[in-house]
């Protein structure tokens, strides 16, 4: 590893696994967090990133491990991914926010738009209502709502997303 | 579960006991997890509104001029608290059904058409797991948790039917093969695709009242019970018609 390397692995951000119930499903990771009782599916990809997060890991030492199953896979797509991951309450990401230069910063906004296309990455998560909501009809993540529809569960607003009304997380 | 029953007429007490799961066993115990509490009017005045109430712990869960409403209320609260509590099953809002060596499990909260898919299923000759939740114990096996299935009238209101109306047999506990993730879309048109156990998993969860309480038994029962299941998703349209699709499909022909 030359010396420019060395620094730039010692000045990125660092992202770890959080504490979250982890089931491996066939290919499949399933995720549960306690706290936001949310359930997260990864497949198989995104799974394996999370699962690379197990220690304080760089976004490249876990392109370095994906690599053996994943050749071609890009650092800064993995970078953009972990980030994801992170902002969805998966990883907990480590950051100087010094150290992040304005050029790499412009990449994440490029990779932002495109990293979902290069890699199948995929996070599915919903977010599990109380018991109670069990004998009320209210509508789930992604559900359809608005008129003659279930109102949505608690955790979830009613939202026009391309077009149609369905439940979306509260932000 | 221990749960305590009282009432203030005693003539009341044998028709909220009808509405208690089956297999229930008679305790002496000063501490319950859950006491009910069904006030009905003893003496009936002319010109006035006789109300009856059912309580659950200190919360007032219903009060209504008819003792059938308190009944079904009643019958609701104790399956949605057993199904919150129960450490032994782990329990899924959803309809199943069983049809020769399969079974299926259509989850789903209340009135998104489970009973009506069931009720069908029935009609067609399966068997009857149950209408509302279905009862998994922790090596994956569906059990039967029979109620009377409450199917919705023309005037929204609902009518109770015994699943025997239907010639129904009980179901054998087997484990779960075919999982079914629809809802009714009017004018849909039944056209499922196949759903990876991993997303199914995430269905089912969000219909088991104690995942909050117990994610850990949740995600480990549920791992068993899917385990060798298939899980269909897809808009439904007329029920028949999902029905035949559906036990087509399970005697070796297409599913749409």
């Amino acid at each position: 590893m030359s010396k420019q390397e060395i620094q730039h692995e010692s000045r990125s951000p660092r992202f770890q696994q959080r504490k979250l119930i982890a089931r491996t499903i066939g290919d499949e990771l399933l995720l549960f967090d306690e706290e936001t009782s949310t359930a997260h599916c990864l497949n198989g990809i995104a799974g394996e990133m999370w699962m690379a997060c197990e220690g304080r890991s760089s976004a490249a030492a876990v392109t370095e491990f994906l690599r053996s199953r994943w050749p071609d896979i890009e650092e800064e797509v993995v970078w953009v991914s972990l980030s994801r991951m992170a902002a969805a309450g998966l990883l907990e990401e480590m950051i100087d926010a010094e150290n992040i230069s304005a050029g790499r910063r412009d990449l994440l906004r490029k990779l932002g738009l495109t990293a979902a296309a290069v890699v199948p990455i995929l996070v599915t998560s919903i977010l599990i209502p109380p018991a109670a909501a069990a004998a009320s009809p209210c509508g789930g993540l992604a559900s359809l709502c608005g008129s003659g529809k279930p109102p949505c569960c608690p955790g979830t607003h009613c939202a026009n997303v391309l077009g149609t009304l369905v439940c979306v997380l509260n932000t | 579960m221990r749960v305590g029953i009282r009432v203030s007429d005693p003539l009341v007490l044998e028709s909220v006991l009808s509405r208690v799961p089956a297999g229930w066993i008679r305790l002496q115990a000063s501490v319950v997890d859950r006491l009910y509490s069904v006030v009905t009017p003893l003496v009936r005045r002319r010109n006035v509104r006789h109300f009856c109430v059912l309580y659950g712990d200190h919360t007032r869960l219903c009060r209504t001029e008819r003792i059938e409403d308190i009944l079904d209320h009643f019958e609701s609260d104790l399956d949605l608290h057993i199904a919150a509590n129960s450490q032994d099953r782990l329990f899924i809002h959803a309809g199943a059904v069983s049809w020769k060596a399969h079974t299926i499990v259509i989850p789903g909260r209340s009135h998104t058409g489970k009973t009506t898919l069931v009720a069908e299923f029935l009609k067609s000759g399966a068997a009857y797991y149950s209408d509302d939740f279905a009862a998994v114990d922790p090596a994956g096996y569906l059990h039967p948790y029979p109620r009377d299935l409450s199917v919705r009238t023309q005037c929204n209101g609902f009518e109770r039917i015994r699943p025997e109306e239907f010639g129904a047999a009980r179901a054998q506990p087997r484990p779960i093969s075919f999982v079914l993730l629809t809802e009714y879309l009017e004018d849909g048109r039944w056209g499922p695709s196949p759903v990876s156990r991993g997303q199914g998993m995430l269905r089912l969860l969000e219909n088991t009242p104690s995942a909050r309480k117990q994610p850990g038994f949740a995600l480990g029962v549920l791992h068993k019970a899917v385990e060798s299941a298939e899980i269909h998703q897809g808009w439904r349209g007329e029920k028949e018609q999902t029905v035949r699709a559906v036990l087509n499909y399970l005697d070796g022909r297409s599913l749409t």
